[in-house]
């Protein structure tokens, strides 16, 4: 590589360039194949709607047991699932990034570029945690055009944006780390068992669908080391009951979540840059023809 | 060629296939703990509901689905993971046909052209039926789901029926590979159905009454919809077979709800399979038609 | 006359893309094929050998043309036909199940064609021998390469032992040994079992070799169907072949008159140049023009031993496809490989 191209490519510059690069193809793929957008939009509307069901379906009895998020058991699970399917999408999204990448043979070419496959995964990555924001966000207006869910009047969108922030970094980081098992355990298609037993967890302990306050002891305790059951707790507290900082469900949600975010992030990130130089070492990066 | 020897030969062909699926079968037994995992996991969660929020659930259903939740779950997932083979599996597999160049070997070869797709269906008794033990086995002894059995034979019909209008709607979805190409990418009439209606308007998790109505009348559309009420009102005890949920039983008042889940998923099975069929074979011709059978060109 | 095997006339086929105009990929083939042939389908890419294939064995329907294969109709009958047909394609991968193992792959489709118990499992093993895959039988496919597939794919074609077998492009990815054993075991096919062989191939050596006869399509029009022998005679075509020798006297001179007479004089040459000083000391070469280096090669070792003369080098180019569509059509064609 010349000096002149690794100026260019090199730096946070050439990074963020080389991301936008990523996400920009991301856009243009889904532009070829418009369909491709409906389908994904239905997918995760889908998923959302059969909570918001069956949350309707449990709403009568389950009030007081969100007495501390606003007491709407509707809103208490719409605002969960919204939130979890875009953590979902940065957990889920590293390691189909590797393995599409390594199956159609693209990889090895990445690793050519200066910051190729980081930039394809982070590109891809910023792009698609983008496009489910967005399409949680319309479907939480939608369901809020439909009734029956409420959001506090006013939001404290600073700390409501630090939060998220937050939340994203410890998925994406746990999914880096996932994706490290495609190099490290061979783990070669479907899912890898860090994001697969995560999923499981977040559905039991978190606070999902049940408020981890009743929820028996042992998941109690499991739910206390998954960064969702922070990120939840605070996103609702803010959300559905408008607090802000003195609320001990927003202190306590925002501190694991610092602690969930430096972790998992610094974590995965470790993790996957040990997964590539290992790869290269011993010749993984490339599908053997 | 007799049709006995014809007949022998596609019965050889389809064993030939069943063979083939359980070899595929035994190289991926962790896809098997997977699903055992989901499945468990799925149980326990709707169990958890059930149990810690406050109040008595089971009374949510209604009197024509008694008053058990687990019991209910479990016929809806039943159903669910049931139907998803004979119903979604079709496309893929002549997606999978064509991408690695078999649809012309199955051509190429004295089988006729459906026998392809019913053996690759021989999967379903390996998966989905040892599946149906473990769903009811799981609700059974770890989470408090309760049967009653007495009407086994007529369950028994209502599961045929239930396969035969799912295997023909995945038959329409498999023949839109070649009649529309859709080659890549979601298949549309499988998620709309199975993907899209089925999850959220068959009353897999929730009765149908919790729908807006007419979300209501759409599940009407959709056989699972009907082997989920019928399936219900015959294994779970306390319910009341007699009282209607549909709209459609409460636009028949003169006929019992029974009896019109079974009217309405015997239409769709006579309907959709042969339909399915002939679609199916429509697609094949016109691949034939326009070279179009398989990437190799 | 011989049964015909395929017995074809004026087939076509034309592909539209959209609303345009449909291009015709093929045009008026007739073809007639005698029962037990082997018939070498040369042309170069796009010439329209795959279609013509895909018609003959039943997969493809023509848009014009019509006729028989085994005596089958083509139009009216196709499923008739692909029962009693093989087919091999060029891609290595088309048909085989990563899934299963080389044994089972096979021991899969043994039944579909007819074959079980016993008789199934001598008949895999057979092939399986005879192709080279025996140590291989319970490998995955993904794990052998991809000319190892290749006879795999073979092996599964030739399980049936079907009365017509196309194959299109059977040695593409195969080393010599392949190469050799897949020539064997299509000759043996043919010679012991009266199998008609369609092959597609780009090496005139290899049509040369196995096939009776040969087609050629060019821009999806049949333009010669002859006996592989006559085919470069009836041509015209001659290759060159550049003869070094030193004589046994030490001459220093002229080489004895007499050589170019001799050289004439063997099967198969057509003309020889005088023979001139070559580069190596004491050595002369000799260029003589041959229609036929099947006969004029061993004649030339021949013609140099009994003229005592020491062989420093031969070499000679055999006919390539280019060649023969240079003739033919009266321009290279593009893209033939040489």
């Amino acid at each position: 590589m010349t000096r002149a191209t690794e100026q260019q490519q090199g730096g946070i510059g050439g990074f963020v360039r080389a991301c936008t690069a990523t996400a920009r193809l991301e856009y243009r793929n889904l532009r070829y194949y418009p369909v491709n957008l409906l389908l994904t939009a239905a997918q995760e509307l889908t998923a959302v709607g059969v909570w918001y069901f069956v949350a309707r379906f449990l709403a009568a009895r389950a009030g007081e047991a969100v007495s501390d998020y606003g007491g709407n058991y509707l809103a208490y699970v719409v605002v969960g699932v919204l939130l979890n399917q875009i953590g979902l999408t940065a957990l889920n999204s590293p390691f189909t990034t590797v393995s599409e990448a390594f199956w159609d043979k693209r990889l090895e070419t990445y690793r050519l570029a200066v910051h190729g496959i980081w930039a394809n995964l982070l590109g891809r990555l910023a792009w698609q945690v983008g496009f489910s924001t967005v399409l949680q966000g319309v479907a939480y207006a939608g369901l809020l055009a439909a009734g029956g869910i409420s959001v506090a009047g006013s939001l404290p969108w600073g700390v409501l944006a630090i939060t998220f922030v937050l939340f994203l970094i410890a998925n994406a980081g746990l999914g880096i780390a996932g994706a490290s098992l495609f190099f490290l355990l061979e783990v070669k298609s479907g899912q890898d068992p860090i994001t697969w037993a995560y999923r499981y967890l977040v559905q039991l302990a978190s606070g999902l669908y049940i408020p981890v306050a009743l929820l028996p002891g042992w998941l109690h305790a499991v739910g206390g080391l998954l960064p969702q059951t922070y990120g939840l707790t605070a996103v609702r507290a803010l959300v559905l009951t408008g607090a802000g900082l003195e609320s001990p469900l927003v202190q306590a949600g925002l501190t694991g979540l610092t602690v969930a975010a430096g972790l998992c992030g610094a974590g995965g990130g470790g993790l996957f840059a040990l997964a590539l130089r290992r790869a290269e070492g011993q010749g993984g990066m490339g599908v053997v023809v | 060629m007799s049709t006995g020897r014809l007949l022998r030969q596609e019965l050889v062909a389809l064993w030939a296939f069943g063979v083939r699926e359980y070899h595929i079968w035994e190289s991926y037994r962790v896809n098997q703990v997977l699903w055992l995992t989901n499945l468990l996991v799925t149980s326990f969660l709707f169990f958890l509901l059930g149990q810690t929020l406050a109040g008595d659930v089971g009374g949510l259903l209604g009197p024509a689905y008694g008053t058990n939740y687990m019991s209910f779950i479990v016929v809806g997932v039943t159903v669910n993971v049931f139907i998803n083979t004979n119903l979604a599996d079709p496309y893929i597999r002549i997606q999978r046909s064509y991408f690695n160049g078999t649809m012309d070997l199955f051509l190429l070869s004295p089988m006729s052209i459906y026998t392809p797709l019913l053996g690759l269906m021989s999967k379903s008794l390996l998966d989905d039926y040892p599946r149906l033990l473990f769903t009811f086995g799981f609700g059974i002894w770890l989470f408090g789901a309760a049967f009653q059995f007495g009407a086994w034979p007529l369950a028994l019909l209502f599961t045929v029926l239930l396969l035969a209008a799912g295997f023909g709607i995945g038959l329409i979805s498999a023949s839109l590979f070649y009649l529309l190409d859709i080659k890549k990418g979601t298949e549309p009439v499988q998620f709309i159905v199975q993907g899209i209606m089925a999850t959220l308007l068959a009353g897999t998790y929730y009765p149908v009454t919790v729908l807006p109505r007419p979300l209501q009348w759409l599940a009407c559309a959709i056989p699972h919809t009907y082997a989920n009420d019928a399936l219900r009102r015959l294994l779970d005890p306390g319910a009341q077979a007699a009282v209607p949920v549909l709209p459609i039983q409460q636009a028949l008042p003169g006929l019992a709800p029974v009896l019109v889940d079974g009217l309405a998923l015997g239409l769709l099975a006579v309907v959709l399979l042969p339909l399915g069929f002939w679609l199916y074979g429509q697609g094949i011709e016109r691949a034939r038609r326009l070279g179009t059978l398989t990437r190799w060109q | 006359m011989a049964v015909a095997t395929i017995d074809v006339a004026g087939l076509g086929k034309a592909y539209r893309a959209g609303r345009g105009t449909p291009v015709w990929v093929l045009q008026e083939v007739t073809l007639r094929v005698a029962e037990g042939t082997i018939l070498g389908l040369l042309g170069p890419n796009g010439a329209g050998k795959t279609t013509l294939i895909k018609i003959l064995a039943g997969l493809l329907r023509p848009d014009s043309g019509s006729g028989t294969v085994l005596g089958t109709d083509l139009l009216h009958r196709p499923a008739a036909i692909r029962a009693r047909v093989s087919l091999v394609a060029p891609t290595v991968d088309v048909g085989l199940d990563n899934n299963l193992t080389v044994l089972q792959n096979l021991a899969f489709w043994a039944p579909i064609y007819g074959l079980r118990g016993p008789a199934a499992r001598a008949r895999i093993a057979d092939v399986l021998d005879q192709l080279g895959l025996s140590e291989k039988a319970d490998s995955w496919p993904m794990h052998i390469s991809a000319g190892q597939r290749q006879r795999l794919a073979l092996a599964r074609a030739l399980l049936a032992r079907n009365p017509l077998v196309f194959l299109d492009e059977p040695t593409n990815k195969l080393d010599p040994d392949g190469v050799r054993a897949v020539r064997a075991m299509i000759a043996d096919l043919n010679t012991t079992y009266g199998v008609t062989v369609v092959l597609t191939t780009h090496v005139m050596e290899e049509a040369e070799e196995l096939c009776g006869e040969i087609a050629l399509l060019r821009a999806g029009r049949l333009i010669a169907h002859r006996p592989a022998t006559e085919l470069t005679r009836s041509l015209g075509l001659t290759r060159p072949i550049t003869l070094t020798v030193r004589p046994a006297i030490a001459t220093g001179a002229s080489p004895p008159a007499g050589w170019q007479a001799g050289l004439a004089q063997l099967p198969g040459v057509v003309t020889v140049a005088p023979p001139t000083p070559a580069v190596a000391p004491d050595s002369v070469t000799c260029v003589a023009q041959s229609a036929d280096l099947r006969a004029t090669m061993p004649a030339l070792v021949g013609w140099v031993r009994a003229s005592r003369l020491a062989l420093v080098s031969v070499q000679a180019a055999p006919v390539t496809l280019t060649d023969v569509f240079r003739v033919l059509a009266g321009d290279p064609v593009a893209g033939a490989p040489r």
